[in-house]
């Protein structure tokens, strides 16, 4: 990633991310400077996990998925799961109040973040990622290193 | 000068995409690809007067527009270095802005086409950019067709072309496994902008000639670069079919005139025949997709020489067919029509009754207009006339709402 093969720095004008994925003849070069970054935040109901068997199942089902991302060819790079919405904190300018960010009925529950060649790479890997009771939601990380 | 400009424009409509979708590949970037383009046209112009028109003006503008990209390329170093995703590499590239002038150009149409309609950008946007990068239309253009402000569609395009460079939407024909959902979004977006041109929205024509042509042309292209997909040929069909009935969808006043009533001679027997062919193509070997349903339902009105002497009950079970494939309450509410006619109205009536709860249809105005047709049928004046009342306050189209009119006065005048 260091490469900065991902570029979405603001100032420049030429700023150019397109990819070119050539399928029938795909050269070693693009396969070793075309990954990007991406999140995945992973939105759940709470209530999904109650009981010690939730956690072991998610806990089961998101080893998995470690397994799938690299079988695809992707990388995790990171990720964590998050304590429940009640245990959050929120500070809009100076004002500090007990929960979320935004009430939802799906709250961000963890995240992954992951390389993958392009955006359709990224969708493919985060279709299996999973999500009690909600979605996923892939977002490309910006690349900040400017060179 | 004249026929430089005329050789331009006419490089415009027919090279366009061609020409945008090749530099795509040395532009590395939608944006500059497209800034790259519109400068080899305009210096078409000079270029073209002083040494005349080229034998092959598409290679001409290509090699014009992708020199201009190299030439970006070399002035900004650092883009060079941060475009490690083209498919002709740094290293292939040539040192100097020279591109080999019998280099054979490989046609990237269908790449740009997918690239535009990617699933991770909305309908809208895949719309607006199908139009401006593959058929060339400009903002103002697009705006008007949509009947949105002019800076509105620029916002729209300018989001929609940043979202592909920043989330790297790759530039690609999807592969064998994904290939039918994205060719489904390809063709649900050129159907979108034909069924806009047919039956504009709201504003005073029934047709907008530009954008029917533009989907023709966009349906066309796709068959020759995919000619053994069965949905492309169903869509080329369904759009044939339906553009060969155009002329006598008005009258010569501008009114609306319904397929019963439509002079069936003056239907373009040319695009009947083309496309018939291509129906019995997309239907054959396997489930036939929606598009290749609605054009056979299309071609059996097309052949029927008569409203009533149409297979009325071969049209129905096409669309239960196709309620089965896209399960969809428009298609269901067309059915409905359908069977009025080979079962009667009041059987009609049930089903579009059963569709009224349908919040998809809620701002629907085929919904009520469809049973106000059905009531005035059954001479329940009364009832169709509250129906007619209810579709005139959700129609948009001031042709289909003078018909509408028309036939509220006559019920009314019945039912006083």
């Amino acid at each position: 990633m260091e490469t900065g093969s991902r570029s979405v720095s603001t100032g420049c004008r030429f700023r150019s991310t397109l990819c070119v994925v050539q399928v029938s003849e795909p050269t070693p070069e693009v396969e070793e400077t075309a990954m990007a970054q991406y999140m995945i935040l992973i939105y759940e109901t709470e209530e999904s996990y109650t009981s010690p068997e939730d956690w072991q199942r998610a806990m089961q089902e998101h080893g998995r998925f470690t397994e799938q991302v690299v079988e695809l060819g992707g990388k995790i790079v990171g990720g964590e799961a998050l304590e429940p919405t009640a245990t959050a904190t929120t500070i809009r300018g100076d004002v500090v109040t007990d929960g979320p960010f935004v009430e939802t009925k799906e709250a961000l529950g963890g995240f992954y973040i992951v390389e993958a060649r392009d955006l359709d790479h990224a969708l493919a890997i985060a279709k299996l990622c999973p999500a009690g009771g909600g979605g996923v939601e892939v977002r490309p990380v910006m690349d900040v290193s400017g060179d | 000068m004249p026929d430089v400009r005329e050789a331009v424009a006419e490089a415009h409509r027919r090279e366009w995409a061609f020409v945008l979708a090749a530099t795509v590949r040395v532009a590395g970037d939608v944006d500059l690809a497209e800034e790259c383009v519109q400068d080899a046209y305009v210096a078409a112009l000079d270029a073209w007067a002083r040494d005349g028109v080229p034998r092959r003006p598409g290679a001409w503008l290509t090699t014009a527009a992708r020199r201009r990209a190299l030439d970006a390329h070399r002035r900004d170093r650092t883009l060079r270095a941060k475009l490690p995703l083209l498919v002709e590499s740094a290293e292939q590239l040539p040192a100097e802005a020279a591109l080999p002038d019998d280099e054979v150009i490989p046609d990237d149409r269908l790449r740009l086409v997918f690239t535009c309609c990617h699933p991770a950008l909305a309908r809208e946007a895949q719309v607006a950019l199908t139009l401006r990068l593959v058929c060339g239309l400009t903002t103002a253009e697009i705006a008007a067709a949509f009947l949105v402000q002019e800076p509105t569609l620029a916002a729209r395009l300018t989001r929609a072309k940043k979202k592909i460079a920043a989330a790297r939407i790759p530039y690609r024909v999807p592969e064998a496994a994904e290939l039918p959902d994205r060719l489904d979004a390809v063709l649900t977006v050129v159907h979108l902008v034909f069924t806009t041109g047919h039956t504009a929205p709201t504003g005073d024509s029934v047709v907008r000639v530009d954008l029917v042509e533009r989907s023709l042309e966009l349906a066309r292209m796709l068959h020759r670069l995919m000619p053994d997909e069965r949905e492309v040929r169903g869509l080329l069909a369904l759009l044939l079919l339906g553009e060969a009935r155009r002329p006598t969808r008005t009258d010569a006043a501008g009114r609306l005139v319904l397929l019963a009533d439509q002079d069936r001679d003056a239907w373009d027997g040319r695009l009947v025949d083309e496309g018939q062919a291509l129906v019995v193509d997309a239907l054959r070997g396997g489930r036939p997709g929606r598009f290749a349903l609605q054009a056979a339902i299309a071609a059996l009105h097309a052949e029927a020489p008569s409203y009533e002497e149409t297979d009325w009950a071969q049209v129905v079970a096409l669309y239960d067919e196709l309620l089965r494939v896209w399960p969809s309450p428009v298609v269901a509410l067309n059915r409905a029509a359908a069977v009025a006619e080979a079962a009667g109205p009041a059987a009609a009536l049930v089903e579009v009754d059963a569709l009224a709860g349908d919040p998809r249809l809620a701002a629907y105005h085929y919904l009520p207009a469809t049973r106000a047709d059905l009531l005035r049928r059954l001479g329940r004046y009364g009832d169709a006339a509250q129906a007619y009342r209810d579709a005139l306050a959700l129609v948009r189209n001031d042709v289909e709402r003078d018909f509408l009119q028309r036939r509220l006065a006559e019920v009314g005048a019945r039912h006083p």
